[in-house]
């Protein structure tokens, strides 16, 4: 193997052993880096700077919702063209303490908001495993390619479990609380979580470690408790039934789920459909209260203290005039949609009775994870969608993944066969707090899962 | 007689006295350049959290007890939506639905009869940014937003519509005033904008009990002016409805200069805001110790303290002046713990202190003389040892020093004379000096005795007790 | 002016946006569709009983001590402003009446 030919990752785990030379690490990585965003329009901006200091050293990229200091947050919008944040994000800063080394910010859909198709104001991510077809995000297809050991990103509905999965990686959503906040531009305050997207559990586990912990500047980060002892081979797996009647399901993803589950019955875990009649509600009640948390979010975004502005007769035609030119059309429905559904009018019929369904859903989660450890579904009723495949104010990509967020609970996706060219992902949604546990078996399913898992 | 009474409710909002902001450490300290004091949370810039100041609860709590106001068993936020330059984040941090305190109430007395006004609720929020203008704000072609007061906590106390009149809600809120400050949550400065009043002004026929379309009346500045802007309204109301038409419910600003209430139409539609728990802000649930902490370290409140000052036999005038100001009452508690004459003190601290103060421009925990020092003073008075009118002089030199009162009699020189033995050789002395004097007394001119005593103290300079010598001097013209 | 359109565009103003024509039509049809798909879920599973839960459930909240902190430089504070003076931001004016 010729040097020429060496992933991002690769030369940092060289340069970790002494083997690469700080020198050629400041030279090649931005090439590699370059070359990555040609391909696949991953970047939105790359760092100046390629000199990781004292090994050891982890190339590591985050979303550019997530606030730095030393480049540039856009959000993925024209909003924010030029903003540089006053101050870096927690979980970067306790990253870096651990040795992550940021090599730039990655393309998301604008805000966050969107149907995981990685498109914002500035570029497209196409997906490295099919380029006819998305990556959902810039960080997915960073890490897809080698390019970093982890891609720190948000998720709010799922988006980071959706396209770690679209991009045939490993994508974990800590429980809400576990990670700081601060510094994550979100659109949905109670549903969004900082979390990874990792090549493998190995990774992802070691990634949470370094960005997991209380912060004084986040209140509602916790301490995290201790691990709970658990034997990987002891669990019990419980599978909402109805998962195979969502609609747009494919039968690619659904052939794949069934493996799995085949593989679970050979390895002797337990794994039983239980009674869940609330999926069909999880989509638009996702929908419904991170529209309205949106709205009420990027009400910041008025043109007077950041961001840009044009110019108006007057202050409100100025922010009018504002947020409908620099707003995305995507942003611009989502929000109205929030309004909408929060309205005096509308407030019971939709906002509370959306706050009703998580409630619900929450309870019902509950219970079931006190008799099984760990909720079991496919991560997305459909592979990687192309860019023609667009979608409405609702459109079901979250119906399997955005129940973690309503719930707070922590949960992972691994790949776990094809459909096609196309990676498929499975997820464990697991207890609160218990993030270990859940590693351990999603480590289970990749260590297993992983001979179906070859690339055609 | 009237044919429509009044039915008034107010929204005073208050600042609260803390160091630092609701949700972020900026110093909420006055005077400061424009946006000297703000950070990425009071402006709110993206992915800002906030952190819950436990001063303010504190103070809110603080407050509501002292309103007689039950305790919500958790302290939590909501947001309030709506675009305004003044606010940052495009949303207002408040307690929409669930207040920190409800159902207390104030007591007060108008015009000699017993009200009780009662509080709905006390709730927390944050203040929001000021504007700068160059004249008129719809002059400007730019306005300038300073940010400083943005965040800085406030408390709303929002009434019962239970004032009836302009008067009433003037007393109430002098009152609301007292009370805040004597709980130490808030300076209440109304002139300075630390202290807002909105009213909520209706008519209804009398005896109804149906409410009338109301009006939001702002722009207060002053108890005078919440009065008289009240007034205003009142008779505008009623001179609309006895020609039988109707008020439209509307927000009206008092022009102070006008003396009139004109209305404030927005162009805009009202807004829609959308209140709901701000996600960001986790509830935390005040323990029931720190509340019992609180309610203990709450000082006597007015009505307790004017109860028991009327008990002590001060007239009403006195009790209202001195609980008035709490720090002038703990000054009357503390000297009266070591001097029992309630009137006598009463009228110095009214008196003397209060002029003194007034005339340094100096509040009552600036003054060097202590409730100790003056009740001393006022002992020695009692028991002789200088004139009540010396006495004066001696306290403009103990509040000025801070000195004991002894050692300013000391070093005036201004021991009274009330050796008696020392009195009769002067008193001797005169009666020989004056024998036409001593013929009219024994005449009948019995006042004639004054000038002789005027002889005796210009003889001592002042310092004998007149008492004393009068007494020695009627003796001694009786016997001779 | 249909009722929804109604509601849609006061949903609009109150987040201060602006659709063209064209966009605002899409706009109603995707939320007569969503409407419909929430009515049809309410007719299946009824929730209107369920306790609401705003965001996840979480052990406690911090509060903080109140003592001055670092506040933001002015110049740092202005620097991303669109338009901003010495010492304030500036806005354009403002319209009442
Ligand atoms: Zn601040």
């Amino acid at each position: 193997m010729t040097r020429d030919n060496l992933t991002v990752k690769e030369l940092f785990c060289l340069y970790n052993r002494g083997a690469v030379t700080r020198e050629e690490l400041k030279v090649k990585v931005p090439e590699i880096l370059e070359v990555i965003d040609n391909r696949y329009h991953a970047f939105i901006s790359r760092a100046t700077d390629f000199d990781p200091g004292v090994p050891p050293a982890y190339p590591c990229v985050a979303a550019d919702n997530i606030c730095t200091e030393s480049l540039n947050t856009t959000c993925g919008s024209e909003m924010l063209l030029d903003y540089r944040s006053p101050f870096t994000a927690s979980a970067l800063d306790k990253a870096r303490s651990s040795g992550f080394f940021l090599l730039g910010k990655t393309n998301l859909d604008e805000f966050g908001i969107g149907d995981c198709t990685g498109r914002s104001f500035f570029k497209t991510t196409f997906n490295p495993l099919s380029q006819d077809h998305l990556a959902g995000s810039g960080a997915a297809a960073v890490v897809a390619v080698g390019g970093a050991v982890a891609g720190f990103a948000s998720d709010a509905r799922g988006g980071l479990r959706q396209s770690a999965s679209f991009c045939g990686l490993t994508g974990l959503k800590p429980t809400y609380g576990r990670v700081s906040r601060r510094g994550l531009i979100e659109y949905a305050s109670s549903l969004d979580q900082v979390g990874v997207i990792t090549a493998g559990v190995d990774d992802a586990t070691f990634a949470l470690r370094c960005i997991s912990g209380p912060d004084s500047k986040d209140p509602a980060s916790q301490e995290s408790p201790p691990d709970q002892d658990s034997t990987a081979s002891g669990f019990r797996v419980a599978v909402p039934e109805g998962w195979d009647r969502v609609s747009g399901l494919s039968a690619g993803v659904k052939s794949v789920f069934n493996k799995t589950l085949s593989l679970l019955a050979e390895l002797k875990v337990e794994a039983a459909e239980v009674p869940f009649s609330y999926l069909p509600l999880v989509s638009i009640t996702a929908a419904i209260i991170g529209a309205t948390e949106a709205f009420s979010n990027l009400a910041n975004y008025d043109g007077v203290r950041f961001g840009k502005r044009m110019s108006g007769d007057h202050l409100q035609d100025m922010y009018v005039k504002t947020r409908t030119a620099f707003f995305g059309r995507r942003v611009k429905e989502f929000l109205t949609f929030g309004a909408f559904v929060s309205s005096g009018g509308n407030y019971r019929e939709y906002f509370l009775w959306a706050q009703q369904n998580r409630g619900a859903i929450q309870r019902r989660l509950m219970a079931i994870l006190k008799d099984y450890d760990f909720l079991l579904l496919p991560t997305l009723p459909f592979t990687a969608p192309t860019l023609a495949e667009s979608s409405g104010l609702v459109n079901g990509a979250d119906v399997y993944t955005a129940l973690a967020n309503l719930a707070g609970l922590p949960a992972v996706t691994v790949p776990a066969g094809f459909d096609g060219r196309l990676p498929v992902g499975v997820q464990l949604i697991g207890r609160p707090f218990a993030e270990a546990a859940l590693l351990k078996a999603a480590k289970l399913l990749e260590e297993q899962g992983g001979r179906e898992v070859v690339a055609p | 007689m009237k044919r429509f009474e009044p039915v008034i409710g107010l929204e005073v909002h208050v600042e609260l006295l803390t160091e630092t902001k609701l949700f972020c450490r900026c110093a909420t300290a006055f005077g400061a350049l424009p946006n000297e004091q703000v950070c990425e949370i009071c402006l709110g810039l993206p992915g800002h959290r906030p952190l819950l100041n436990k001063k303010a609860v504190e103070y809110a709590i603080r407050a509501a007890l002292a309103l007689n106001c039950e305790i919500a068993e958790q302290i939590d936020f909501d947001r309030k939506n709506y675009f305004y330059c003044d606010l940052p984040k495009g949303y207002q941090i408040s307690q929409f639905f669930n207040p920190t305190g409800t159902n207390g109430y104030v007591d007060m007395v108008v015009n000699g009869t017993a009200r009780r006004i009662r509080i709905r609720q006390i709730h927390m929020e944050e203040d929001v940014g000021k504007l700068v203008h160059q004249g008129e704000i719809m002059g400007s072609a730019t306005s300038r937003v300073d940010f400083n007061r943005a965040g800085i906590p406030l408390v709303e106390i929002v009434t019962q519509p239970d004032l009836r009149s302009a008067e009433e809600a003037r007393i109430f809120l002098q009152k609301l005033r007292t009370i805040l400050l004597y709980a130490g949550v808030s300076d209440c400065k109304m002139e300075e904008g630390s202290m807002r009043c909105d009213a909520n002004v209706s008519l209804r026929p009398v005896g109804s009990g149906m409410l009338g379309n109301k009006t939001e009346l702002k722009n207060m500045n002053s108890f005078r002016s919440v009065q008289r802007g009240i007034e205003h309204e009142i008779e505008r109301q009623e001179e609309i409805l006895e020609e039988g038409g109707h008020v439209i419910p509307e927000t009206r600003h008092f022009d102070e200069n006008r003396g009139l209430t004109r209305a404030m139409r927005s162009k805009f539609q009202a807004a829609d805001y959308r209140c709901f728990p701000d996600p960001n802000i986790i509830p935390v649930i005040p323990d029931k110790d720190w509340v019992a902490r609180i309610r203990e370290s709450l000082p006597e409140m007015p009505d307790s303290r004017t109860a028991r000052l009327t008990g002590l036999g001060l007239p009403p005038y006195d009790v209202e002046i001195i609980t008035s100001d709490r720090e002038l009452a703990d000054f009357y508690d503390a000297a009266c713990a070591s001097y029992r004459e309630a009137k006598t003190l009463s009228n110095w601290i009214m008196g003397e202190f209060v002029r003194l103060l007034n005339a340094g421009g100096m509040k009552v925990s600036e003054s060097r003389v202590t409730p100790g020092q003056l009740a001393a003073l006022l002992a020695l008075v009692d028991n002789g040892v200088i004139s009540g009118k010396s006495a004066k002089e001696v306290f403009e030199e103990m509040f000025a020093t801070g000195k004991d009162a002894e050692a300013v009699i000391t070093e005036k020189g201004l021991t009274q004379i009330s050796d008696s033995g020392e009195l009769e050789k002067i008193a001797n002395k005169v009666i020989a000096a004056n024998p036409a004097v001593v013929a009219d007394f024994k005449n009948g001119k019995t006042k004639a005795i004054g000038f002789l005593v005027g002889q005796v103290m210009k003889e001592t300079r002042g310092q004998a007790n007149p008492q004393v010598v009068n007494k020695i001097l009627a003796e001694k013209l009786n016997n001779c | 002016m249909s009722d929804l359109l109604h509601q849609l565009r006061a949903a609009a103003w109150d987040a201060r946006l602006n659709f063209a024509p064209t966009e605002e039509q899409e706009l109603l049809t995707g939320l007569e569709e969503v409407l419909v798909m929430v009515n049809e879920l309410k007719k299946e599973l009824d929730t209107t009983g369920e306790t609401p839960l705003f965001f996840p459930p979480l052990p406690l909240g911090r509060m903080e001590e109140d003592r001055p902190g670092k506040s933001l430089p002015r110049e740092v504070a202005l620097a991303n402003a669109p338009d901003a003076g010495y010492t304030c931001f500036h806005v354009p004016r403002i319209v009442v009446e």
